[in-house]
């Protein structure tokens, strides 16, 4: 059997000469990408934190399996963890759609305290035991933006247009033609004007990926994936076989990070958006509030079809959701922040130099 | 058992089973099973294999390969491309290789209209080849021309490959596109010059038409044929490129235009039947089956070789290097050429991109300029023996009896001119860095 | 018995060759599928959430059921070098030893996991992950199909090479 490099460090360090749990994680994204970044140095640290028992190797996306089959790879054993958009295994329970996203849906606080304060964890393990699989941590996505070769100010002026999206119900309701082009033929299609716009991720992660060369406009806020989550989750088999104080370790290590995923691309993404508006390489656009709220509306009656389809844990979590939502939404309009709703400026006390 | 130790076992095994001559698909599937047993410390892994097929069978960036492959049977079947090549012979005339040289310009049109190599390089087999046996072409010649220009698709844009870089390494993929197109001009310039030097030298390698049968043709005559004969289907690749850079269609969606074009030109030969059609979905099938079992079983022994640790093993050793940057990049660069000899080129990106990228921006090579010369390293792995697609395909395709040891050796002169390339674009980066510098 | 054999292993080559054909007009659905969803967003300005991910799934599906077909065919690449050398009596050995040797282990795995992935994904009404969702278990049960036919016709080949071995016939 073939062991992983040896363990650096010494007797006196405490250090295991070779670890007692060899790990893979698969991770949906690669080198240089936050997440991956990110659950790479979880992994260095856990290395550290056991004394050298436990070490887990990072590999990028496809790697072992795609991402569309990364859960069920995960479930049967052909690595042991695996952090990825719970919407891939939505196939086998559907549950797994409402519970990491959704379209004009909670924001990331709304969604935090939904997830560890009213069920949404429970739910999820719930979900994930389909897949024999144990939930240990959970990165909520900052907003995304919408990349566009037009000046949309709102959906309605979406009608007839192209829009590559993973979840075109909503906007089909707007005469918007969504499409559900992969990456390797959108990028010329968008260049060449066959799709108008479409949404990746959060404009660094756009960025990144080049498609700010290819579109003059970026629009916000999203209404798509609304503050999606991934989820890093361990195979029950593997999970069942660590010694608790490991699998507190893990735990604990994962848990840690799970905030500054989420400060660390929209903080990039502030950045990003400052140096394009300065090169005025890109110019962005607030889309009108009037068509938001009657998108909420629209999203409603999706999401009643949804629950009324799927019925079982699907149901349950819109029911979570909602019974939530209804509690939550009075109090946070009570006790929001002062400068919700206010300018810059306003917020700022002083005025902005341009 | 070290994985240093687990990798020499697994390329050598490999070696051995596909040099006795057992099929190359069941070889590598075979293996990857084997040794995914027998050395990776995971009882999970049987349950690999299951992804891997999903991974193939549902990946959009074959359907493009199927459409290409039917295109070319349509066009091979309404005796177009005959046609064409036919005439290209006689309006060549006098000029040594022109059938080469034909091959070549076609290829670098194709290579603009589709990100993947399966695609020209079955397409062109069926295509140009007969003609260039039937005129007595240096068979190593006419060979490599095929698969060196036929992979030229994964350098000049659209690419797939390309594609997958940019989304993993996080660089734009509009200048990954723009910087690809001097690189892939350059090596069809250098397979051009390449084979007019060759025929200037040797005529027999690429004989024209003698000189009595030349004169039999008028400037008039030459005229008709270019518009009878070469027109549509040249006419039918502008066509599908054009339908992609005027925004109409998709890549994978102008493959699907072209066959219905194909079938209009068949149309036109009055070729066009029931029984005809029925024969070029056999042969599509045929060809198409043969070729993604080749990439799904090298998909399945890509994915073992990075179970068993292949990735760090090649991390640890070029970080263990200190010696100058040209050098570590040299060093990069024949690791990548071994590589692509042994196992897939997916699978030489997936490790490649992780390793070796944050290696060379440390050195301060120029991020756009290090993707495309690694993009001309992977597309040279579609070339290097024994684990060559290019060869596979068109051995795969022929319709000629040809030995594989024949083909192999024809590829080494274009992969001569694919190393004079990389150094070439080494002194010269611009001939990558000028258009993405200009264009966005 | 060898005529009584030589019966079965038509028959078998039968199936591979009209399994393999039948399935090879999916290249036209693609082909229709594709230009179709061209006119249908260029022109009609409505394309389908469905074109793409069909397509997709249908030439998944062309060319895994070929490789028995190809098979049959004597169709699948293989170097050479020494191979071509050796009378056919010696190629027919190798031909023997490399099927229990790695031929039995591929083919025998993947029956075996790819059957059992059908299984789970009929037992569930698997769907894909996007948006339409279709069922994935027909996609699945053609991959375990794929390889019962390569099976089959795996066998064939063994037999007759076991044949051409031991009485130098060709049947
Ligand atoms: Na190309
Ligand atoms: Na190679």
């Amino acid at each position: 059997k073939v062991q992983t490099a040896p363990a650096s460090g010494s007797a006196s360090s405490g250090m295991q000469a070779t670890p007692e749990f060899n790990w893979k994680m698969q991770v949906i994204h690669t080198t240089g990408q936050s997440d991956f970044e990110q659950n790479k140095q979880t992994a260095e640290d856990i290395y550290k934190m056991s004394n050298g028992r436990l070490k887990i190797e990072v590999v990028p996306n496809g790697t072992f399996a795609s991402s569309s089959e990364g859960f069920q790879a995960a479930g049967d054993g052909v690595f042991e963890m695996h952090s990825s958009w719970p919407i891939y295994a939505k196939g086998i329970e559907y549950a797994l759609l409402p519970l990491s996203t959704g379209s004009m849906s909670m924001d990331a606080m709304d969604k935090w305290t939904w997830m560890y304060e009213h069920g949404g964890w429970d739910l999820s393990q719930k979900a994930f035991d389909k897949l024999n699989l144990q939930l240990v941590g959970l990165e909520i996505w900052g907003s995304e933006v919408m990349m566009s070769k037009k000046p949309y100010k709102g959906l309605s002026d979406m009608a007839g247009n192209k829009m590559r999206t993973s979840d075109p119900r909503m906007i089909a309701k707007y005469g918007v033609a969504g499409i559900s082009m992969p990456l390797e033929e959108v990028f010329t299609a968008m260049s060449q004007g066959a799709v108008e716009s479409a949404e990746f991720g959060h404009l660094k992660y756009d960025e990144s990926l080049g498609l700010v060369d290819i579109s003059k406009y970026g629009i916000y806020p999203d209404f798509w994936n609304v503050h999606f989550a991934t989820t890093v989750v361990v195979n029950k088999d593997a999970w069942n076989s660590l010694p608790p104080d490991l699998q507190l370790i893990v735990e604990m290590a994962f848990k840690a990070r799970e905030l500054q995923h989420w400060t660390k691309s929209q903080y990039e993404s502030a950045q990003t958006m400052k140096k394009l508006q300065e090169s005025g390489d890109m110019e962005f656009i607030r889309m009108n509030k009037e068509d938001f709220i009657k998108a909420r509306e629209e999203m409603v009656k999706i999401e009643q079809e949804d629950a009324a389809k799927y019925g079982g844990l699907t149901a349950e979590v819109y029911d979570s959701i909602n019974e939530f939502q209804e509690m939550w939404y009075p109090y946070k309009d009570m006790s929001s922040w002062w400068g919700a709703g206010l300018t810059p400026e306003q917020q700022l006390g002083y005025p902005l130099e341009k | 058992m070290t994985p240093e130790t687990a990798l020499i076992i697994v390329a050598m095994g490999f070696l051995v089973v596909l040099l006795l001559g057992y099929p190359l698909t069941f070889t590598l599937g075979g293996l990857a099973v084997i040794f995914g047993f027998t050395m990776w410390d995971n009882p999970g892994v049987l349950n690999l294999f299951n992804r891997t097929i999903l991974n193939v069978g549902s990946n959009v960036s074959y359907v493009s390969c199927i459409l290409f492959i039917f295109m070319g049977c349509i066009l091979e079947r309404s005796g177009a491309a005959d046609d064409m090549f036919e005439s290209m012979y006689i309006i060549f005339g006098r000029i040594r290789g022109g059938l080469a040289i034909g091959t070549v310009v076609i290829c670098t049109l194709l290579a603009a209209a589709t990100g993947i190599i399966g695609a020209s390089i079955t397409m062109m087999t069926m295509l140009a080849l007969p003609t260039m046996m039937r005129y007595k072409y240096n068979r190593k010649l006419s060979f490599g021309t095929i698969m060196a220009a036929g992979c030229l698709g994964t350098i000049i844009p659209p690419s797939i490959i390309l594609v997958i870089y940019g989304a993993q390494a996080q660089i734009s993929i509009g200048k990954l596109f723009a910087g690809g197109i001097g690189a892939g001009l350059l090596l069809s310039g250098l397979y051009l010059a390449y084979i007019v030097i060759r025929t200037l030298i040797n005529p027999e390698m690429g004989p024209p038409i003698s000189k009595e049968e030349a004169d039999k043709y008028s400037t008039r005559d030459k005229l008709i044929l270019i518009l009878k004969t070469i027109v549509p289907t040249l006419g039918l690749i502008v066509l599908v490129l054009g339908s992609i850079l005027k925004g109409v269609a998709t890549p994978t969606e102008a493959a699907a235009l072209g066959c219905v074009g194909s079938m209009f030109i068949a149309l036109a030969y009055k070729r066009l039947n029931w029984k005809m059609i029925q024969e070029a979905c056999f042969e599509t099938m045929k060809t198409n089956a043969m070729i993604m079992w080749i990439i799904l079983a090298a998909s399945m022994f890509t994915a073992v070789f990075l179970g068993l640790g292949g990735a760090q093993v090649i991390t640890n050793f070029v970080t263990s290097l200190d010696v100058s940057r040209w050098v570590i990049f040299a060093v990069v660069a024949i690791i990548l050429l071994i590589m692509g000899m042994f196992i897939d080129s997916y699978g030489v990106l997936l490790i490649g991109i992780p390793v070796f990228t944050p290696i060379v921006y440390a050195l301060g090579f120029d991020p756009i300029w290090f993707a495309i010369m690694f993009a001309v390293l992977i597309q040279a792995s579609y070339l290097s023996p024994p684990f060559a697609y290019a060869a596979f395909y068109l051995k795969g395709v022929a319709k000629e009896n040809i030995n594989i040891s024949e083909v192999y050796s024809a590829t080494f002169p274009f992969l001569g001119l694919q190393i004079l390339a990389i150094i070439l674009l080494c002194i010269f980066p611009q001939i990558i860095t000028y258009l993405p510098s200009i264009m966005y | 018995m060898v005529q009584k054999l030589a019966k079965v292993l038509k028959g078998i080559d039968k199936i591979s060759e009209f399994t393999a054909k039948s399935f090879s007009y999916i290249v036209l659905l693609i082909v229709a599928l594709q230009a179709f969803e061209v006119v249908r967003r260029y022109i009609l300005k409505s394309p389908t959430d469905w074109s793409w991910e069909l397509a997709t799934m249908l030439t998944g599906v062309s060319w895994m059921v070929g490789v028995a077909w190809v098979l049959k065919e004597g169709k699948h690449v293989r170097t050479d070098i020494i191979y071509g050398r050796l009378s056919k009596k010696w190629q027919a050995i190798i031909d023997i030893v490399f099927f229990g040797f790695i031929f039995t282990p591929f083919v025998g795995v993947l029956l075996w996991k790819t059957t059992q992935n059908a299984f789970f994904a009929w037992s569930i009404d698997e769907r894909t992950f996007s948006m339409w969702g279709p069922p994935i278990a027909p996609s699945k049960t053609i991959f375990a199909l794929s390889f019962f036919l390569l099976a089959l016709q795996g066998i064939a080949k063994l037999l007759r090479d076991i044949i051409y071995v031991v009485k130098g016939e060709e049947v």
